[in-house]
């Protein structure tokens, strides 16, 4: 995957914008529908958000990076990296979506936003770093 | 971002505009918990103007809905749509809560 852009901050939420933008401006030159841009922007929010408050839990916060791309003309790609503490996001089981309110944790939506709206993520541990790639179709309109 | 509320007989409606995100969500669940902590008993929180709600935005609204239930109390929302809907339907949030069409018959509703 070609780059379109490239960004590495300390993972704070300071940095959380300027991230985001920069997402935000390649989705905006490869998608027509305002509905899946902002599919797009939660995708990127939900997970780095996630390595923003648990990555480097207990020490002073590392980098994070986040590149975006196009694949095959299908596909606007986001790769997160972070050097935190091994956590494949992925594995975290669903959260129970038919609990009533009083039982509904109140974490665990974000992870399973990242899921719904990408197809085929892909998580893994690399020379010390967390890579975590979040394919989101270009053209669908979210599978409901 | 901003929350602008008023009163029609006993139901408090709270209008969000703007986006409920990880930087801005923080304010709305200023206001909204000042309003429950002047004892209000009914809430509709109309989401017309929300232009974005991602999981943090969510977990705002379950806080306060689960103040509200402990206190006997109702909370709903009115105007759901687009990308807000969305993220309600994938939540699970959608069948949770009493979504209306408008704050018209939601208040036909409510404040009886």
């Amino acid at each position: 995957m070609k780059a379109l852009s490239d960004v590495t901050t300390r993972a704070t939420l300071d940095n959380l914008g300027v991230l985001i933008d920069s997402v935000r401006s390649v989705a905006k030159e490869c998608i027509a529908s305002p509905r899946r841009l902002l599919d797009v922007e939660l995708v990127a929010e939900e997970a780095l958000v996630n390595v923003i408050s648990h990555a480097y839990q207990g020490g002073p916060a590392g980098e994070v990076r986040i590149r975006c791309g196009i694949r095959d003309r299908r596909w606007l790609v986001i790769e997160i990296v972070d050097s935190g503490v091994p956590f494949d996001v992925l594995s975290v089981p669903p959260p129970d979506l038919d609990a009533p309110v009083m039982e509904r944790p109140t974490g665990g939506l974000g992870i399973h936003f990242m899921k719904r709206l990408t197809d085929g993520a892909v998580y893994r541990r690399e020379g010390g770093r967390n890579i975590l790639e979040l394919p989101v179709r270009l053209d669908a309109p979210t599978d409901m | 971002m901003k929350v602008e509320t008023k009163k029609e007989n006993e139901v408090t409606v709270a209008t969000v505009i703007g986006r409920m995100d990880a930087l801005t969500t923080s304010e709305v669940e200023r206001t909204l918990m000042s309003l429950l902590d002047q004892g209000e008993m009914k809430l509709l929180i109309d989401l017309d103007g929300l232009d974005y709600i991602s999981s943090a935005g969510l977990r705002t609204l379950l806080a306060t809905a689960k103040r509200m239930k402990q206190r006997s109390g109702i909370m709903a929302f009115a105007n759901l749509k687009g990308h807000a809907k969305e993220v309600f339907e994938i939540s699970g949030f959608y069948s949770l809560f009493t979504v209306y069409d408008s704050v018209e018959s939601a208040l036909e509703q409510l404040g009886r």
